[in-house]
């Protein structure tokens, strides 16, 4: 029996570095369908890796923007800047509480901001954001906290990618990548807005979702509304407006709303303003005039052209 | 609990180290063990259901005992009897409840009578279909005196419950497995490696092989109109490699898994994919559950020593009811119906010597003979798979059009090229080990450590890589 121990121990030691030497291998020489569950995506869209370079020059700012696809493609730093106001939008692809827990781990020291806008949907708390993960590890440098997250989520494609990234960041690959301003439709702009300056056209249709809220999700909803209030910063969530032909669950949201309320302020933009689909280049984002008319909406519900 | 989730891989450890390390003093302590561990393997899906487990358990350990107390034919029959009705009681009223109410209802409008009905919602219990036959062939084998029936209580709980093949068999005998409950068990290093090796080529083919092919089968079987011909070959193939990699693997599983507690259960399956013939087939493919259906009905109803009529009638049924026990639909029935017919065929018409024979001479012809009777197999999986018999028609009638020359627009070449670089790798280790109770059994067993070691490794590797992020469920789960 004690050798039967011990042999397995040794081949398990033996097998995981096969293992991460493999999974090396396979990220560097071979195509996707070779490796599906490595999926490293440096440079994807949504401009993580521009903003997650420039947040790292991020110092002292008054407004910190916060959530997913919906918050980097939804405030414009520039029409806070024309006000006076500093601030910075870290908004990352399909961004959940666990992502941004991790983010805020990692930034919120150094970026000290004033307030936090957290942009908030239902869908952060249905699923545990892989993909999102996958975004962040592969965009930015991984330290612990990576790893935490990645228990967090479980997830093979997870642990495969966190290996792989940790493997570019020692040999410095991710330092070399220069990522373009100016990709499809986007438009990279300085403090982390992303623009979709090209109107496409989408055929707007009935999208019903139903979905179940994770604990995971709500114990690091609570972690992160903790951080935030332990360093005494002003935290504020928003709903971005989504087009009315995105239907979701009213169970669900009635669930989502009692969760967010119980923590701190919250607006619905759906309410405060009624969008046609003439503001929306899908169903879940706004173009640039939807953009702009959330914008100044936003400004006036925080009152910062009184301030 | 599946045995391709994060669950297992801590539970399995956990217990593999308290069952050899503080249990191993008494047998008692560690059937006591087996059952806590069982039950809990179980109730991790749904706890709701372990009071059938618990009500086969005690209808069947005193049936038995009841048995051997009683001489009289009238009492040891009604014995049997109640043994009979609890599991093929719970069987029918938890599988197939719906499926009777239904064509009863529709049989009755067929005449122009509405009758109303109320379906339940009932939730098919888990490895109901295995235990109830596992348990039920002890109360016949002790009925017929084939064997002693136990008055060890727990014994014969861990043999009922036994967590590895509880859920999907194999469908262990009293006379193979309850024995190794009644003894010592001695940890025995080579066991413990050759289950170790078994249990990670079961999970290379589930987590790569099966589920990987089993993506693409759910697209195809959605919507098959909506595929060219060669789409719905490659997919009918790729089912035939699903469904093997699925069971087979679960099988290689949970042997191994058996072994590394000191148990030997059954081989399941013999390379049927190399049969050159549907009888062939058939003694290669779920052996366990074939030879009970061997041993319980068809040598009951006379087998073939009987009239030749009786003997194909014989076959029908056996072939329907086995149908009919994976799950209850016509799908299942029509193609246990079809292999009935198949298998006839080939019993009438092929000569006496080619079907006994076990030892093959690898021939043109024997190539041929398998390659022909692979597609007979992967064809009548259409039915197996398809959700109902509309689907299946509407599969078969698009299988065969001008676009079977056409490349299959569900997949890039390089995720095909993927898929049949496994299915080779499946095929050549497999052919190397088909004399084995499994493909590693001996594989590279000449090689120097550090080569084997790098095999098993890339086996990880591959699973780590390839598998679904979420975890898949086996098919025969179902049923």
């Amino acid at each position: 029996m004690k050798r039967f121990i011990k042999h397995i121990t040794i081949f398990f030691l033996f097998a995981i570095v096969f293992y991460v030497c493999g999974i090396c291998f396979l990220g560097e020489f071979v195509p996707s369908y070779f490796k599906p569950n490595v999926k490293y995506i440096i440079g994807a869209s949504g401009h993580s890796y521009t903003r997650l370079q420039e947040v790292k020059e991020v110092d002292s700012i008054d407004i910190l923007f916060l959530g997913n696809s919906q918050a980097y493609r939804g405030f414009d730093t520039r029409a806070f800047e024309k006000l006076g106001i500093r601030s910075f939008n870290l908004g990352t692809s399909g961004q959940t509480f666990l992502q941004t827990k991790l983010i805020l781990k990692r930034y919120l020291e150094k970026i000290r901001p004033k307030q936090i806008v957290f942009q908030v949907s239902p869908y952060m708390f249905g699923s545990l954001g892989a993909e999102s993960s996958i975004d962040i590890f592969s965009n930015d440098i991984n330290d612990l906290h990576s790893v935490e997250m990645a228990l967090s989520i479980n997830n093979i494609q997870v642990y495969n990618t966190l290996v792989y990234s940790k493997f570019k960041d020692v040999i410095g690959d991710k330092h070399a990548f220069i990522e373009e301003k100016e990709k499809g439709n986007d438009l990279y702009i300085k403090g982390g807005y992303v623009e979709r300056y090209k109107m496409t056209s989408y055929t707007f249709k009935d999208l019903d979702t139903v979905f179940e809220i994770n604990k995971k999700q709500i114990k690091a909803f609570k972690e992160v509304v903790h951080m935030i209030n332990d360093k005494g910063i002003d935290l504020v969530f928003v709903k971005a407006p989504i087009s009315k032909d995105l239907i979701i669950n009213k169970n669900i949201l009635i669930e989502f709303e009692s969760l967010i309320k119980s923590e701190g302020e919250y607006y619905d933009f759906n309410l405060l303003l009624s969008l046609n689909n003439d503001y929306f280049y899908d169903s879940n984002h706004l173009n640039i005039n939807g953009v702009d008319v959330y914008g100044a909406s936003l400004i006036e519900v925080l009152n910062i052209g009184e301030k | 609990m599946l045995f391709n989730s994060i669950d297992f891989a801590i539970f399995l450890p956990l217990v593999f180290l308290i069952y050899w390390g503080i249990m191993h003093k008494s047998i008692t302590v560690q059937n006591i063990f087996i059952i806590l561990t069982s039950y809990v393997f179980y109730g991790w899906w749904d706890w709701r259901f372990l009071f059938l487990i618990g009500i086969s358990t005690l209808v069947d350990y005193f049936v038995g005992i009841g048995l051997k107390t009683y001489d009289s034919q009238k009492k040891r029959k009604a014995l049997l009897l109640l043994s009979i009705l609890t599991n093929i009681g719970i069987l029918l009223f938890f599988k197939y409840y719906n499926f009777f109410l239904e064509n009863f209802t529709n049989a009755f409008s067929l005449f122009g009578k509405e009758i109303s009905t109320t379906s339940l919602q009932i939730i098919l219990p888990v490895g109901i279909s295995f235990y109830t036959f596992q348990t039920l062939s002890y109360s016949i084998d002790v009925y017929k005196k084939k064997i002693t029936p136990t008055s060890d209580f727990f014994a014969f709980t861990a043999f009922v419950c036994f967590f590895p093949q509880l859920v999907a068999g194999p469908i262990e005998r009293a006379k193979n497995l309850l024995p190794q409950f009644q003894k010592k068990r001695y940890f025995e290093y080579s066991n413990g490696v050759d289950g170790l090796k078994q249990i990670l080529w079961g999970l290379f083919k589930k987590m790569v092989i099966a589920d990987t092919c089993g993506h693409y089968v759910d697209i195809l079987y959605t919507n098959p109109s909506d595929f060219s011909s060669s789409s719905l070959l490659l997919g009918a193939i790729f089912f035939s490699f699903q469904i093997y990699a699925d069971f087979s693997g679960y099988s290689d599983i949970a042997i191994g898994v058996a072994r590394l507690f000191g148990f030997q259960l059954k081989q399941n399956f013999a390379t049927p994919y190399f049969s050159s013939s549907v009888i062939e087939f058939w003694k290669r493919w779920h052996i366990s559950l074939s030879t009970w259906f061997r041993d319980y009905i068809y040598i009951p109803l006379g087998g073939n020593k009987t009239s030749r009529s009786r003997f194909i009638f014989n076959i029908l049924v056996v072939f329907v009811v086995s149908g009919f026990w994976h799950g209850a639909s016509w799908t299942f029935i029509l193609w246990g119906f079809l292999h009935a017919v198949i298998y006839l065929i080939t019993f009438l018409f092929m000569k006496k010597k080619e079907i006994v024979k076990t030892k093959h001479i690898y021939t043109i012809r024997y190539v041929f003979n398998t390659v022909f009777t692979f597609s007979i197999v992967s064809f009548m999986w259409i039915f197996f798979r398809s959700e109902n018999l509309d689907i299946a028609l509407e599969y078969i009638l698009n299988l065969f059009s001008s676009s079977i020359f056409s490349f299959p627009t569900f997949i890039s070449k390089g995720k095909l090229l993927v898929i049949l670089l496994f299915l080779g790798m499946l095929l050549f280790i497999e052919w190397k080990g088909k004399n084995e109770s499994h493909a590693l059994k001996k594989y590279m067993n000449t090689y120097p450590k550090i080569m084997r070691w790098s095999f098993y490794s890339l086996l990880i590797l591959f699973i780590g890589v390839f598998s679904n992020s979420d975890e898949t469920p086996f098919i025969y789960f179902q049923f």
